[in-house]
């Protein structure tokens, strides 16, 4: 059962075309890889699955467990279970990581109808997962991402992740600037979401991140258009080879 | 004709006055400058984008009201009828030059007597003013020396309302001072003036909506070493809803220190107004000043003016000042949409924090939801 469908996925940002004609099927229980090189149109990918303004549709079709996705707003995405880890996540001074989390998990609890977690619950939930990410809880009384280091801030989104749960986990280049301990960390935190009721698309530049999640399908990304899929092997064989010899 | 009701004012309110009381000494005085000063204030720049006559329309003759005073019978506070209090308005508000004291005398005239309060010692409960409709007679307070003092004042009128604060912090003394004024259709004008003298501290904390029309005149005057004034506040203005926020800093003697930082959000088709001046004056070495006005426009159509002003002649001083109109970051609302959030939500989650970095002290529960609901008003 595919829980990701894309077919013929044409995107344009500011009047260009990123994205020419992509397809795309993830399924229930597994990790599918995107990469390719700069200016391939994958944080495209990502942004327009999310629902980012600005980035436009021009032709073809998003179904996300079967309801087609394209004009449907950002926050009723996430609702439905579809959660994306950002490249460069935001800072947002004022709002505390608390009271931002507790906001994100009491929409997606009022939205599928389930009750709201209290606070006790709540704040020994997120400790708990603070803690296997090695953020310090106290963490929570700051500003979103504010002060953060570029790993902490890739790590707050790995913890958001596991927090909320959802269907389907986009994560856009989570592995940039990340040393090899944090790096670790968070494929520990995204091998500990993966499992048979939910999918990923992890999109990166480097092979590194794929020895520590073992994608079920690598993709390569190039032009706006999938070129070419395969098993695991294939990330390591554009380790080796670059992208050039996918085109030519 | 734009200029007769100034012309014309001194006159028609003395034919008019009710007030019988006129025991202090200076009315003759006071007829004389308001009479000089009303038409000259009203072209000054500081009125460009309120116009001074819209706050005589309310003065009809009647005699001044007495604001409600609550927390007066506490050890070390005495109240009293004050005949002088014309001598509180006269040397500063002339030397600040931007023109609020034609309206402090208006009331004056209405008023006779002014309310004077003495404050010795450390008094426990604060001491809260509310005002309610009309011409308010203007109040008094003295803390003398090491005294200290909660102060809360709220604006309850509906129609029309002007009052004025004359404040003296005598060496040593402590004023914690917040008010607010949340009422949307009101017309008021409102003047605070406040003189330290040396080692004296001075808080304030102001959250206003805006109104029909909303003027809030602030003069703070340190006149001795080492007298700290830290003014914060954050304001949200509506459609069709006007507030005029003018503060002066008069820095008058060494080493003296002031903080002005306000946040505000102009949510509808209204208008902001934020004037705020600092001058150091010759011979105060070591004066430590800023101002910090933040504003969000929420809607297209909201104006808002906001101009700093620095004037220095000393050497040896800190000054800083900034002013900015910005709008809410879409990328933080999209980040926050992204986790499942509304974008009214996000909105508010946003305004909310904006606005929290300039509320704190006493008021801070009550205003808080208070300037929020306006945000998404009718």
């Amino acid at each position: 059962m595919n829980i990701l469908e894309i077919k013929d996925l044409h995107v344009s940002v500011g009047g260009e075309q990123i994205l020419k004609g992509l397809n795309l099927s993830v399924e229930q229980g597994s990790v599918h890889a995107i990469m390719g090189p700069n200016g391939s149109g994958k944080s495209t990918l990502a942004n327009v699955l999310a629902g980012k303004p600005g980035y436009v549709i021009d032709r073809g079709e998003i179904h996300f467990d079967g309801d087609l996705l394209n004009d449907v707003d950002p926050e009723v995405r996430a609702r439905a279970g579809l959660f994306l880890a950002f490249q460069y996540p935001v800072e947002i001074p004022g709002v505390s990581n608390m009271e931002f989390l507790k906001a994100a998990v009491d929409s997606l609890a009022a939205a599928r109808g389930g009750e709201q977690t209290t606070a006790v619950e709540f704040v020994k939930s997120v400790r708990k997962i603070a803690t296997a990410l090695d953020l310090n809880p106290e963490f929570l009384k700051r500003g979103v991402n504010e002060g953060f280091s570029g790993g902490e801030r890739k790590r707050n989104e790995i913890l958001q992740l596991l927090l909320l749960n959802p269907r389907l986990a986009v994560l856009d280049e989570t592995d940039s600037g990340l040393d090899i301990d944090a790096m670790q960390t968070v494929a520990d935190g995204i091998n500990r979401f993966r499992d048979a009721h939910n999918c990923v698309l992890l999109i990166t530049h480097y092979q590194r991140l794929l020895n520590h999640v073992v994608p079920d399908v690598v993709h390569v990304l190039s032009d706006g258009v999938i070129v070419k899929s395969g098993e695991k092997d294939l990330a390591v064989t554009l380790e080796e080879r670059g992208y050039a010899w996918l085109t030519d | 004709m734009a200029d007769r009701l100034e012309d014309s004012f001194a006159e028609s309110l003395i034919a008019n006055l009710d007030s019988s009381s006129g025991s202090w000494l200076a009315v003759e005085e006071i007829i004389d400058r308001l009479k000089s000063s009303l038409t000259p204030a009203a072209t000054k720049e500081s009125w460009k984008y309120t116009p001074l006559r819209d706050f005589l329309v309310g003065f009809t003759g009647a005699a001044a009201v007495t604001p409600d005073i609550t927390g007066v019978n506490q050890p070390g506070l005495t109240m009293s009828a004050l005949s002088a209090a014309g001598e509180y308005a006269r040397g500063p508000a002339a030397l600040a030059n931007t023109g609020p004291l034609p309206l402090a005398d208006a009331a004056l005239l209405c008023a006779g007597d002014a309310v004077h309060i003495k404050v010795s010692g450390e008094i426990a409960q604060p001491l809260e003013i509310s005002y309610g409709e009309g011409v308010q007679v203007p109040i008094v307070i003295t803390l003398e020396d090491n005294a200290s003092l909660q102060l809360i004042e709220r604006n309850n009128a509906v129609e029309f309302c002007n009052h004025s604060l004359f404040v003296e912090l005598n060496r040593g003394s402590r004023l914690n001072h917040a008010r607010s004024a949340l009422d949307s259709n009101c017309c008021d004008w409102g003047l605070t003036q406040v003189r330290l003298l040396e080692t004296t501290d001075y808080r304030l904390q102001q959250y206003h909506t805006g109104a029909r029309k909303r003027r809030a005149e602030t003069l703070i005057l340190l006149d001795g070493r080492g007298a700290r004034a830290e003014l914060t506040g954050a304001y949200v203005v509506e459609s069709n809803s006007h507030l005029d926020q003018q503060f002066i800093v008069e820095h008058r003697s060494p080493d003296t220190f002031s903080r002005q930082t306000f946040h505000g959000i102009g949510a509808g088709k209204g208008t902001i107004v934020f004037n705020g001046r600092i001058h150091i004056h010759p011979d105060s070495p070591g004066s430590d000043a800023s101002l910090v006005n933040k504003n969000l426009a929420l809607h297209p159509e909201a104006t808002i003016n906001t101009k700093p002003e620095l004037e220095i002649y000393t050497d040896d001083v800190k000054c800083a000042h900034g002013a900015t109109v910005g709008q809410l970051a879409e990328d933080s609302i999209f980040y926050l949409r992204s986790r499942g959030l509304s974008r009214d939500d996000a909105r508010t989650l946003l305004c909310r924090a904006f606005l929290k970095s300039c509320i704190e002290g006493v008021l801070a529960e009550e205003v808080t939801e208070a300037l929020l609901r306006n945000l998404t008003g009718p």
